[in-house]
């Protein structure tokens, strides 16, 4: 059973298709537009034709039922805020990513219920520009993220029992044999940085984030637990 | 033959001269460079003088001045007359034509006398005398000679002197050379019904039926005064005859009013725009080290925004009117221009001021074109295009672009990075934006020949409350080392550290390693 619905079929709708099947996950593509479900299907994905503005359509496409992330990516911007809202309507813990043209209409996608909403064009330019001004880095960074270097960014979400809660914030990476570096940690939407020794005591449901080898990464969480 | 031979003799001691040669370019600098910050405020100088001398003038007539006023204006004259000797000389090398003349005869070993080799340089210095320019300079010296009253009409021209040291002015002033057609048009019209208009009342009224009407200049001036509308009435017909010629007169001056108000405004609000755009071209050729972003678009909006946080100097460039006014809007620099076209790319002096070029637009065709036009200029110059399309990105690098964005791919990615790692993502979206603290940084390390390796303790890198990333080997992303267990890192020339912290935390540590 497919985990991730793609709405729409728009460009970057190709793109993220070509990026998951890439990563073997198991999606399927809906667009009211029979033209581009042929298109779809020409490219080799699992597509259907529906318009998903009643919620039987959505249920049916299954959401609710076992679906866990929509992309709201059609050319059409009322659709995708239309779709965004009543499948958030429908299932409170729903990942959904919207395509947003604009920085106004980027806060009526998250208004409307979407956890990110995605501009191509803001992304685009800003990472050029980051990549023009700091090359080095992001490229590491870029590496780090997207090819199958060794090292990865790993985030680990701290249960209860985790033996590390109360701890410094700055002591963890020191407290470890193993070859990581802690960055920091997120908690309560806000990203706290593992530098000046700084002085947080960790609590539960903080996630904290860190680089290393993938077995590294792999370890620490054992020990964290 | 010796007044020749000392004349070339002279003319190459001139060229060789360094002295005479800079004296004269501040001369000229002051002078005619229009780039001068210098003749700006010589010609600021000069027009208050100006406007001082106009004044006395004026008081004068009716008052009383006393004589050491006089003083005043013995020194403008002074002034104007040096001014224009000046203008005079730097107008063109007289020494260099005497030479080129020389050399050339020479090498056609034909005789020379004096006089051939001084008549090209004096034709050139005659043009400057005789350019409207210098006339209008030389008639604002005249009215200095009180005596002669009717030199007092000449006053004026010290006016039009103010308008030399204008250059919207200037500008506006060729508004009437451009729209030459249109107003000898009109003066051709003009002069067609005033002749017409007071042939008809001179022959109607002339002959005694009218008190006002004595000779055809009479006649002249009435149809004038009627035709411009402006109607003293002073001259009024009598005759019915007469008044019907009126009736058509007014009619047909209500017409060339229209039209002449309509050429010159139309005329002036195009020239206004030029001028506007030029003050932009200048401004933009002045700027060092920017970069050209041409197409201001959804993309190019997001580039300038983020240029204009780092301090960037950058330049926008779109052929649509409602983009540039967009950008206006917002204060950047913004021409309105064809970014495709070779010769708008050279005005703005890309090859030596522009630091790397991008190529926005929406239209993958434009786009390639843009990065032709920029290639053929300046080959080395860094070309980053926007693909729109995904088969554009093999053909923009074969172009020449030195980087290809295809937005939607790289969104697609950071949807993916987001779904997976929500919080990572949020750190490195933090560390790469320089507006919020803390940053990811770069720090380069130099090492002079003798010492090849440089020690760096992980403490002093912790006592600056830094973190330590890793080490990109040459500065090659490719090859980053990475241990956060080791107490010390061993680094080599042109090594890259790659650090989080505070920017100021950054910058003492940079210091710090510098100092050793």
């Amino acid at each position: 059973m497919h985990k991730m619905i793609i709405y729409g079929y728009s460009k970057l709708a190709k793109e993220i298709a070509k990026t998951l099947q890439k990563q073997k996950e198991n999606f399927i593509i809906v667009e009211s537009d029979e033209m581009s479900i042929k298109l779809a299907k020409e490219d080799g994905y699992t597509a259907f034709v529906s318009n998903l503005n009643k919620d039987e359509n959505l249920i049916n496409s299954g959401i609710t039922k076992g679906v866990n992330t929509l992309f709201c990516m059609s050319e059409n911007s009322n659709n995708n805020l239309f779709v965004t809202l009543s499948a958030r309507a429908l299932d409170k813990n729903l990942k959904i990513i919207s395509l947003s043209s604009s920085k106004q209409s980027d806060k009526k996608m998250l208004l409307a219920g979407a956890n990110k909403a995605i501009n191509p064009y803001e992304i685009g330019s800003q990472r050029l520009f980051r990549y023009l001004r700091k090359p080095i880095i992001f490229s590491v960074l870029d590496k780090i993220l997207f090819s199958n270097t060794k090292i990865k960014f790993g985030e680990i979400k701290l249960e209860e029992s985790s033996n590390i809660i109360g701890m410094k914030l700055s002591e963890i990476e020191k407290s470890s044999k193993l070859n990581i570096i802690v960055i920091g940690l997120e908690s309560e939407n806000r990203f706290i940085f593992d530098i000046h020794r700084i002085n947080y005591f960790v609590k539960k449901d903080d996630v904290i984030v860190v680089m290393g080898d993938v077995e590294d990464i792999e370890k620490l969480k054992e020990e964290l637990m | 033959m010796a007044t020749k031979e000392s004349l070339v003799k002279f003319a190459y001691s001139l060229s060789s001269s360094k002295k005479y040669k800079s004296f004269k370019r501040d001369v000229w600098e002051v002078l005619e460079d229009l780039d001068s910050l210098k003749k700006r405020k010589f010609d600021f100088f000069m027009i208050i003088l100006v406007l001082v001398t106009i004044f006395i003038m004026i008081y004068e007539i009716k008052h009383y001045v006393p004589p050491y006023i006089y003083a005043i204006e013995i020194i403008a004259i002074i002034v104007f007359i040096i001014e224009w000797l000046g203008r005079f000389w730097v107008s063109s090398d007289f020494h260099q034509m005497i030479i080129q003349k020389y050399e050339q005869t020479q090498l056609r070993s034909k005789k020379s006398s004096t006089w051939v080799l001084l008549k090209g340089a004096l034709i050139k210095k005659l043009g400057f005398v005789f350019s409207p320019m210098s006339i209008i300079d030389l008639l604002a010296i005249l009215p200095f000679y009180r005596p002669l009253r009717i030199l007092r009409f000449f006053l004026l021209f010290r006016l039009f002197k103010i308008f030399r040291y204008t250059q919207n002015m200037n500008f506006l002033f060729k508004v009437f050379v451009e729209k030459k057609f249109e107003f000898v048009t009109l003066i051709i019209l003009f002069s067609f019904l005033v002749f017409f208009a007071s042939t008809i009342i001179y022959v109607f009224e002339g002959s005694g039926e009218n008190d006002n009407i004595n000779s055809f200049y009479d006649a002249i001036y009435w149809a004038v005064v009627t035709i411009t509308t402006v109607g003293y009435g002073d001259i009024s017909p009598s005759t019915s005859e007469g008044r019907f010629a009126t009736m058509l007169l007014i009619i047909s001056g209500l017409g060339i009013l229209a039209f002449t108000t309509s050429i010159v405004t139309t005329a002036m609000t195009e020239k206004l725009e030029q001028i506007k755009e030029n003050n932009i071209l200048t401004q933009a050729s002045k700027l060092k080290d920017f970069v050209l972003i041409c197409g201001y678009g959804k993309m190019g909006m997001v580039f300038a925004e983020e240029f204009k946080e780092a301090k960037e100097n950058f330049v926008i460039v779109d052929i649509d009117s409602e983009a540039i006014f967009k950008a206006n809007e917002k204060n950047y620099l913004a021409l309105r221009q064809d970014a495709s076209d070779p010769q708008a790319l050279e005005e703005l002096n890309i090859k030596n001021n522009a630091k790397y070029v991008l190529a926005m637009t929406n239209d993958d065709a434009l786009n390639l074109s843009i990065i032709l036009s920029v290639k053929s200029i300046a080959p080395n110059l860094d070309i980053i295009a926007r693909a729109n399309a995904a088969q554009s990105k093999k053909k923009f690098k074969i172009a020449g672009a030195s980087r290809v964005l295809f937005p939607y791919e790289m969104a697609s990615i950071a949807t993916i990075e987001y779904l997976s790692q929500p919080s990572a993502y949020s750190a490195i979206n933090i560390i790469l934006q320089e507006k919020l603290k803390p940053i990811a940084d770069e720090v380069e390390i130099f090492l002079d020949e003798k010492t090849s390796t440089q020690v760096i303790k992980k403490e002093l890198i912790d006592s600056f409350g830094l973190k330590l990333l890793g080490v990109a080997k040459k500065g090659d992303a490719k090859e980053f080392i990475f241990n956060s267990k080791k107490s010390e890192i061993v680094v080599e020339n042109l090594d890259v550290l790659i650090l989080i912290g505070h920017s100021d935390d950054i910058a003492s540590f940079k210091n710090a390693l510098i100092k050793g």
